[in-house]
Formats: C-alpha cells, sequence, structure tokens
C-alpha cells in the first residue's frame, strides 16, 4: 500500500461528501469524486507533501477546482447542444437527487427534516462561488482564512459570498420561517 | 440610508463572529443593534438553523462501485489511464485524405509556372477550392466532434 492509498482510504469519504454537497445530484457527485482523485495523482503521484488537514485541504481545493471546470464544461456542452440531459446544477436543484441517504427516512418527519431537504436543493441552486464558500463553511467547517487559501481568494471575497450565499438561502427558506422560529415579516432584498 | 449600511455591516460582523472572537466594541455594536432591529434578529436566528441544519445533512454514502474503480483508475496511474488512444480507423481515414490531397495537388499544379494564374488551370482553380472548403470544415468541426467524443468518454462510470 503506497502513501496515496493511504490518503485516499483517509479521505475517500470526507472527498465523497464535498463532491456531493458540491453536485448536488449523484452522477455528478461521482463524476466530481472521480476527477477529483485523477487530479490528485497527477498532481502529486507520491502522494502530497502535507499531512492531516493539509493534505485534506489540498484535496479540497482540487475538488473545488474540479468542481468549476465541470460546472465550465458542463456550460460549453449546452451551448454546442452536446448534452440532452440537464445540466449539473439544474438537475441537481430537482426534487430527486439520485441517491439514497441511509437514515433519511427516518428522519423526524417534522419540520427539520423538511427544512434539511429543501436546505440542500437550495445549496445546489447557489451560483458557483457562493456554494462552493458556503459549503467549505458550514458543512466543511473550514475558517474564513483557510478558504480563501483554498479557493485562492481574498478573505474579504469570501465573507461576502458567504453572505450573499445566506441571503440567498434565507430567501429560499422563508416558507419554513415560522419553524425556524421567526415572524413571516421579515423583509428582505434589502443590502 | 444609515440604516441599511449597518444592518450590512451587522450581518457580516455576525459571520466574521462565528470565525473569531469579536472585539469588544463589535460585540457591543451588534448586541446594541440587534437590539433595535427586527430584520438583523431574524438574520441571527436564522442563520443560526442555517448553520446547525447544514452541518445535519445526512449525506450518501461513496458507491463500491464507484470506490473500486476510482481506486483502480488511481493506482494505474490515472489520467494515463484515461487517455484512449485515437481509433485506429480515425488515422487510416485521416492518411487516406492526405495522401488523396497530396496527390491531387501535385497533379493539378505540375503545370503551374511563373506566368500561370488560377483562371488557366481550372484544375488547380478546383484543387484551391477543396483545400479551403476542407480547412473551413476542418476548423469549423473538430471542436464539435473532439467535444462530442470527450463527452462520451467523460460520461459518469458504468453509465
Amino acid at each position: 500500500m503506497n502513501s496515496f492509498d493511504e490518503l485516499y482510504d483517509m479521505y475517500r469519504t470526507h472527498v465523497y461528501r464535498f463532491a456531493c454537497a458540491l453536485s448536488g445530484d449523484a452522477r455528478d457527485a461521482e463524476d466530481l469524486f472521480q476527477e477529483t482523485w485523477l487530479r490528485a495523482v497527477k498532481a502529486a503521484p507520491a502522494g502530497p507533501e502535507g499531512r492531516g488537514s493539509e493534505a485534506k485541504a489540498w484535496l479540497f481545493a482540487i475538488a473545488a477546482n474540479a468542481h468549476k471546470d465541470l460546472l465550465r464544461k458542463s456550460r460549453v456542452r449546452r451551448l454546442f447542444f452536446l448534452e440532452r440531459t440537464k445540466s449539473m446544477g439544474d438537475r441537481a436543484a430537482d426534487a430527486d437527487p439520485g441517491w439514497d441517504v441511509p437514515g433519511e427516512a427516518r428522519e423526524d418527519g417534522s419540520s427539520r427534516s423538511d427544512i434539511r431537504l429543501c436546505l440542500r436543493r437550495a445549496v445546489a441552486r447557489l451560483p458557483g462561488r457562493e456554494r462552493r464558500v458556503f459549503v467549505l463553511k458550514d458543512i466543511e467547517g473550514f475558517k474564513h482564512d483557510e478558504i480563501g487559501r483554498l479557493l485562492g481568494i481574498p478573505e474579504a471575497t469570501v465573507r461576502t459570498l458567504l453572505h450573499r450565499a445566506v441571503k440567498r438561502l434565507r430567501r429560499d427558506l422563508a416558507e419554513f420561517r415560522p419553524a425556524m422560529g421567526q415572524a413571516p415579516a421579515i423583509e428582505e432584498g434589502r443590502p | 440610508m444609515t440604516t441599511r449600511t449597518s444592518c450590512r455591516d451587522v450581518e457580516r460582523l455576525m459571520l466574521e463572529g462565528e470565525d473569531r472572537e469579536l472585539s469588544q466594541e463589535e460585540r457591543r455594536l451588534v448586541e446594541g443593534h440587534l437590539h433595535g432591529c427586527g430584520r438583523c434578529r431574524g438574520f441571527a436566528a436564522e442563520r443560526a438553523v442555517i448553520r446547525e441544519e447544514s452541518a445535519a445533512i445526512p449525506w450518501p454514502r461513496l458507491p463500491g462501485e464507484v470506490d473500486r474503480r476510482t481506486r483502480r483508475a488511481v493506482r494505474e496511474g490515472g489520467p494515463a489511464a484515461r487517455t484512449a488512444p485515437v481509433p485506429a480507423w480515425v488515422l487510416a481515414a485521416l492518411a487516406v485524405v492526405t495522401i488523396i490531397t497530396g496527390v491531387w495537388l501535385a497533379v493539378s499544379l505540375a503545370d503551374v509556372g511563373p506566368d500561370t494564374t488560377l483562371a488557366d488551370l481550372p484544375v488547380a482553380g478546383l484543387a484551391a477550392v477543396l483545400i479551403i472548403v476542407q480547412n473551413a470544415l476542418t476548423l469549423l468541426l473538430a471542436p464539435v466532434v473532439l467535444r462530442t467524443v470527450r463527452a462520451r468518454r467523460e460520461a459518469p462510470w458504468g453509465a
């Protein structure tokens, strides 16, 4: 077993969850997962220099770049009418992401599971940059400065993108305001 | 206008507060603003729910088949394993077209001299038109053909 095998065993579930969160669709998630590992092995056949969180950040940076490229490719294919099916992102916003999550059906069946379902779809509808920042922050738990380094953008931009993403998500989750303990009359759309 | 700017600043400060401890002055600013602003209180409450629920979203397990294929591809050298060779029939067709074009041009242009114009040589004129059309078609269609092939090749495994 070489170091890349160890790296794969250690982070495959993390990378797959990240791919699912970014793509919101089983088929695209598998594609992104595969692409990430192939790019990783191409970039460093003997494995990354760092270990632990550094290696994880390195893999996530590759995944984020691959996601960006796949979105771009998807747009090009649609432009040339080469993709009959819905694009990445469009599929993601569909009701059925194409995967079964163990335990999801056993959720409490209340508004909480509805909120999570709606939230997952709303995340998949976010613009690419906002989606990457939001997923890295709220789902993967990275800090602003780490996200900035990982995506190669200034920390201030990370905060701006996260702020925009949260505002969009609030709009998409407006129907759940009573369940979230909020008065329904919160005015949106103001800066 | 001041209120709008203040609301946005306070929202951003609240987001920053998730990452670092706010200074005493910043905390006072946020708390003071929240006390009198229902909209920002709504933001804070909903942000908390979004954070909590995002972290609790259940995600699927990595399918065994995808796991096995990815591991195999990574072991086989990744990108090299994905680079499929150009089909032999494409290479053969290209060779035939190149030879025919070369012969055609050689025959057509054999009688061309310093004083010859294209109008004097209808065959050469045809050859020139043929070359122009061929190049135009190649330039137009090659990217589309390449993208089609790549799109098929990059389809998810097992699809």
